[in-house]
């Protein structure tokens, strides 16, 4: 070899390998060994031991005299440090399987350690000379080395990052020499030189290895996930964009969820997924999800008119919490219980912040969230999609329970202090500085707002005061009027209302008397009009039913989207009810209270009906059967993947196709206009491709003549690529390009396609693929 | 053979670039579904691989020394000339594998295989000392074109093209001939030609050739004839020898006229040194633009010839018909008593003003350079035209004695 390396290369290849042996027997059969864990120590202990064999192995005889010398001095320079008793023992203890029991002692446990590491190290050292002999067992290690890792990989055994980079280095390090072994060149000196000098790649190769991440989760794919999603919710945008028209909120027409409030119309089947939910501990009742609040009817459609702005969903929350602490403080969980979910938008676009009612905080990773309210509504400062996610901290309200009826109609003394703590406390948590003032305004301003006057029919308000005639409360007026709108019959087809509906009596009149069915939107509308003719304010509420009671995460889908009224009950805030049939039961999941039970949820109260309707049973029918749609479709995710996936397909293959056509149209016309000297260049390329099939690609630096050449020899057809002599012509020459030589061009293509089939007939066809226009 | 050669190659390194994708593939589908050091450590085992390559190629790139010499740049077609060529490892570690492409085409290395991949330990080098021969007169390139070198995992291979390479200017050959035979009664002819006589012009007259000037009508001959006539100087015209050759360029690529207008220039000077060193005087005609001549006396004159020769610059313009036209138009090549022609294409116009020439009683040759078919009826000549096809891949020695 050249230079002038005068180590002995074979000896120096031989400790290195012996080393790189040594370094995963010893972190990754250390425990094997007795070795609990890697020190300093150890590894120069190893060093040690492998420079001594390596002496002994290549040194001459004044060099191996020298090196057992010193290895004799050591063993006695450690016994005298020891001790010649302590020494014996050492060795008594550690021959212990020769010499009879003798229990390693604690204080000796590095020097056991550091015998077991030399005693590693001869058997690596063995091991690399038995290797050297033949290549085959090397192979056999890097095979064995192989699978113990795949072993460890399934069967998700612990390896150390360094132990991993070893393996992997000593596989690339076989794997190297390997192929210099079978390389046929010419050589410039032995095996084991060039393995030395190829080394420091090597090394880099372990140390690149070694500074690599190891995360201990498997890789996620966020990235890829998210370029996914962003791809799906693009498509899905667009081909609802293309759907609707272009209006804002697109998506919001298939949430189930409508801006528009209008009562007309049948309901439509869609299950999309809307939002997930997340919670840290399973949740006592399900959740329900306010998105718009409407406080105008007439007749056939809810409207929005109040402009207020007021952060009026936490003056709500503070007045509810106020209530319940006044009522019974020290068993507050007994009627309000605190929750914290995390609402994720999944497939829909909305400026619509939705959020359960008796919020208490909203907050977006982890701080304060930027929203606005508009009439009972949170808003988004623009209209957000996938990916929006925030959390919210709400009180779930036990609804349906008896003692939470009775806390209803209770009526406790003002107490300041109270409500000034906790006006505090949600001043601290939300940023908004409410004042008692501020929820005295907000109480005035719900009833301006909410207690519209309503005109009954004569027929209505005689059935109003039968349904309600046993009930002395409030709240026992609006249960009454609660139970007998739920004995109507809930049906999604309720067809259109007719031309003469046009103000809320007329409305009432038709719905209760006239049709007596329909879905949540003519329930709920149908209680807050008669909530209000009995003086409560009420409101109409559209957002979504989460069933998530006992669970700690769901998937919000569209066919959720739901309508229910709520009631201002004074001093104690919003209420909601749920007057559409099948409903209470998710509505009203009471928990249980030691000592105060009962529940009175709609199903087990009172039945009151509308004189006309017997449609109870029916009702129910038909509400066991949505409740078993309901769970088909959320069990049915999968087919419905597949057949959006089915679509999504379909569509990407229709559109491929329209592409391709337009495409094909597009060039064959664009063909035609064409210069003679631009179709031959077209139809070059065309023979181009057809060679690339065959295989022949013109390489780096290959003149076009060089090209032909090697092609005509592949083909076996001399003056098969003639044609290129044109070509060349007009690319570097003046030559002009005649019809003549485009036809010649065309023959040789046909030619060659006509070689091609017989060749091989798939090539044939992607090659028509290929140069289909 | 050596091309097949090479493709197994490349498809070894393929199939290893196949099967490292294949387990990289496998690897991402391993830290799909386990953490922990073992299924990214095969992981980035498997990503590093290539990268460790490149960073190698990058070093192997910017440090492998490389030099070739070529004793003279100016060269004599088919004369080898000393060729050096070193490689040189200037770096710490191993090259793997280095391999040099030559220019191949109009050049070859004596003893230097151009499929050997050659492994460079650090401070080794690779000397070779050979022999370079150019085939054809012209400049270009020759010696080392690329160099190929491929990574010590063999599975990347990066040609690139050597930045300095030689370039030769290339003189054609000179082809000694024992004789021409393409004339058999020309030893007669020699020695009527070496004896000099040079007769007054007398007022014998020949028809008119295109070509011929107006002066030179014989009008008297002409309205008695009722065609015309012109003086021949028979004198004159029997004492010269011409020899008239094509320069125009009928390819673009350089493979394909380079050979042709080499065999051209190497039959014109095969010609021109048979007569000079001979004694026989006689003149050059072709076209740079226009019509240039040089005279050759003697074998003193030849050496202006020969450079006059290789300088000659092949044009896409210049046509073989033209400069016969114009050639005979003044009169010159008529006063021959044997025109030379070397051309690459006989065409009919060719033959017609050649004819002229027969009638003129020229003796007249035409050495066509050519690959044709030479079967057709045109290609036969007669004892005063002789028509001689010269492959261009064959021997001049043999052509132009007859001996084909």
């Amino acid at each position: 070899m050249g230079g002038n390396f005068h180590l002995n290369e074979k000896g120096f290849w031989r400790f290195l390998n012996a080393l790189l042996l040594s370094c995963i027997g010893l972190l990754g059969g250390g425990g094997f060994f007795g070795i609990a864990a890697i020190k300093p120590v150890h590894m120069l202990a190893l060093a040690a031991a492998l420079a001594f064999f390596f002496i002994l192995n290549y040194a001459k005889l004044r060099g191996r005299i020298l090196c057992v010398f010193a290895g004799i001095i050591c063993l006695l320079g450690a016994g005298a440090v020891m001790g010649i008793r302590n020494y014996a023992d050492f060795i008594h203890s550690y021959f212990s399987w020769l010499f009879g029991h003798f229990p390693w002692q604690e204080e000796w446990i590095t020097g056991y350690e550091a015998l077991q590491v030399i005693f590693l190290a001869g058997i690596c050292y063995l091991l690399q000379m038995l290797m050297e002999k033949s290549f085959w067992v090397k192979i056999a290690a890097i095979i064995l080395l192989s699978f113990s890792l795949l072993f460890c990989l399934f069967t998700e055994r612990e390896l150390s990052h360094v132990e991993v980079a070893f393996i992997l280095c000593y596989i690339a390090v076989i794997f190297v020499e390997w192929t210099q072994v079978n390389w046929k060149k010419e050589k410039a000196g032995g095996i084991h030189s060039y393995m030395l000098w190829i080394m420091p790649l090597l090394i880099l190769y372990f140390l690149l290895m070694v500074l690599m991440p190891v995360p201990s989760t498997p890789y996620g794919w966020k990235f890829v996930r998210n370029i996914y999603e962003q791809l799906r919710e693009s498509f899905l945008e667009i081909s609802q964009h293309i759907a609707r028209g272009g209006m804002e909120d697109y998506d919001l027409s298939l949430s189930g969820f409508t801006e528009s409030g209008e009562l007309e119309g049948n309901l439509g089947q869609d299950d999309r997924e809307i939002m997930s939910i997340e919670s840290s501990a399973p949740l006592i009742t399900n959740v329900y999800l306010t998105g718009k609040v409407y406080d105008t009817f007439d007749g056939r459609q809810w409207l929005q008119n109040s402009e207020d702005t007021a952060k009026e969903r936490y003056m709500d929350t503070a007045e509810t919490l106020y209530a319940v602490r006044r009522y019974e403080e020290r068993y507050q969980q007994d009627y309000l219980f605190r929750a914290r979910v995390k609402i994720n938008y999944r497939y829909f676009h909305t400026s619509f912040l939705f959020a359960p009612l008796k919020t208490w905080e909203l907050d977006q990773e982890g701080e304060q969230m930027s929203f606005r309210e508009l009439g009972g509504s949170l808003l988004f400062e623009e209209a957000k999609g996938y990916g929006t996610e925030y959390e919210a901290v709400f009180y779930q309200m036990n609804a349906g329970g008896v003692p939470f009826y009775q806390f209803l109609q209770g009526r406790q003394a003002p107490d300041e202090k109270l409500l000034e703590e906790i006006l505090r406390d949600m001043r601290g948590v939300t940023g908004e500085d409410i004042r008692a003032e501020d929820l005295e305004r907000h109480r005035q301003t719900v009833y301006d707002t909410y207690l519209k006057e309503v005109t009954l029919s004569e027929r209505v308000r005689q059935a109003l005061n039968d349904i309600t005639a046993d009930a002395a409360t409030d709240v026992e007026r609006l249960q009454a009027v609660e139970t007998a709108l739920a004995s109507l019959r809930y049906t999604r087809t309720p067809g259109e209302l007719p031309e003469t509906v046009s103000n809320d009596s007329e409305f009432l009149d038709y719905f209760l008397f006239e049709s007596g069915q329909g879905y949540c939107n003519y329930f709920a509308t149908a209680f807050v009009l008669l909530a209000r003719a009995q003086g409560l304010p009420a409101r109409y509420v559209q957002g979504f039913c989460v069933p998530m009671k006992d669970s700690k995460e769901a998937t919000v889908y569209s066919y959720m989207a739901h309508a229910w009224p709520e009631v201002y009950l004074d001093g104690i805030g919003w209420i909601p009810f749920e007057p559409t049939p099948g409903f209470a039961g998710r509505r009203y999941t009471p928990w249980s209270i030691k000592g105060k039970g009962g529940s009175i949820s709609g199903e087990e109260s009172v039945s009151l009906q509308w004189p006309q309707s017997d449609a109870d049973r029916e009702s129910r029918l038909l509400e066991d059967a949505m409740e078993e749609e309901n769970v088909s479709m959320a069990d049915s995710g999968t087919a419905r993947l597949l057949r959006v996936a089915g679509m999504v397909l379909l569509s990407v293959l229709l559109t491929g196709l329209l592409i391709w056509l337009l495409d094909y149209k597009i060039t064959s016309y664009r063909y035609r206009k064409m210069s003679n000297a631009e179709k031959l260049n077209a139809d070059i390329r065309k023979i181009m491709r057809i060679l690339g099939v065959m295989g022949l690609k013109r390489e780096a630096g290959e003149t076009l003549e060089e090209f032909a050449g090697r092609c005509e020899e592949f083909l076996e057809k001399k003056d098969m690529m003639c044609f290129l002599e044109n070509f060349e012509g007009y690319l570097y020459g003046n030559q002009e390009v005649t019809p003549e030589n485009i036809e010649e061009v065309k023959e040789k293509q046909h030619e060659l396609m006509d070689m091609l089939w017989e060749r091989n007939k798939f090539d044939f066809f992607r090659a028509r693929v290929y140069n289909l226009y | 053979m050596l091309k097949k050669r090479k493709n197994k190659k490349m498809d070894k390194i393929k199939m290893r670039r196949w099967l490292l994708l294949y387990l990289w593939v496998l690897s991402l589908a391993a830290i799909s579904y386990y953490g922990g050091a073992v299924s990214y450590g095969i992981f980035f085992g498997i990503t590093l691989i290539p990268v460790v390559s490149l960073i190698y190629l990058m070093i192997v790139y910017f440090r492998l020394g490389i030099f070739q010499r070529i004793e003279s740049r100016n060269m004599v077609c088919g004369q080898a000339m000393p060729y050096f060529f070193v490689l040189q490892n200037d770096g710490h570690i191993a090259f793997a594998s280095i391999s040099v492409e030559l220019f191949s085409s109009f050049s070859y290395v004596e003893k230097l295989p151009g499929d050997v991949e050659y492994e460079l330990l650090p401070g080794e080098r690779h000397t070779f000392e050979t022999k370079l021969t150019c085939r054809y007169r012209g400049e270009y390139e020759v010696g080392v074109k690329e160099i190929v070198m491929t990574d010590f995992f063999r599975l990347f291979r990066i040609r690139y093209r050597l930045p300095s390479t030689i370039r030769a200017l290339v003189l054609p050959k000179i082809t000694q001939v024992t004789k021409l035979g393409s004339i058999e009664e020309f030893t007669a002819l020699l020695s009527q030609e070496s004896m000099r006589e040079r007769t007054e012009p007398d007022v014998a007259v020949r028809d008119y050739v295109p070509g011929d000037s107006l002066k030179q009508i014989h009008w008297k001959a002409t309205a008695r004839e009722q065609k015309l006539k012109v003086r021949g100087r028979t004198g004159e015209e029997k004492q010269g020898i011409s020899i008239l050759w094509d320069t125009g360029r009928r390819s673009r690529e350089i493979k394909e006229y380079l050979p042709v207008e080499n065999k051209i220039l190497e039959i014109v000077l095969a010609i021109g040194f048979f007569l000079a060193e001979k004694g026989i005087g006689f003149s050059g005609y072709y076209r740079q633009g226009v019509v240039m001549e040089k005279h050759v006396e003697n074998i003193r004159d030849f050496d202006e010839f020969y450079h006059g020769v290789s300088e000659v610059v092949f044009g896409r313009d210049e046509s073989f018909s033209r400069l016969l036209l114009e050639a005979s138009g003044n009169g010159i090549v008529l006063r021959s008593r044997v025109i030379f022609c070397v051309m690459q294409e006989l065409n009919e116009e060719v033959i017609r003003i050649t004819e002229e020439f027969e009638r003129a009683g020229i003796l007249t040759v035409l050495y066509v350079v050519t690959d044709e078919n030479t079967k057709d009826e045109r290609w036969q000549g007669n004892e005063r035209r002789r028509i001689i096809a010269v492959p261009v891949a064959v021997q001049l020695e043999a052509a132009l004695e007859g001996r084909l």
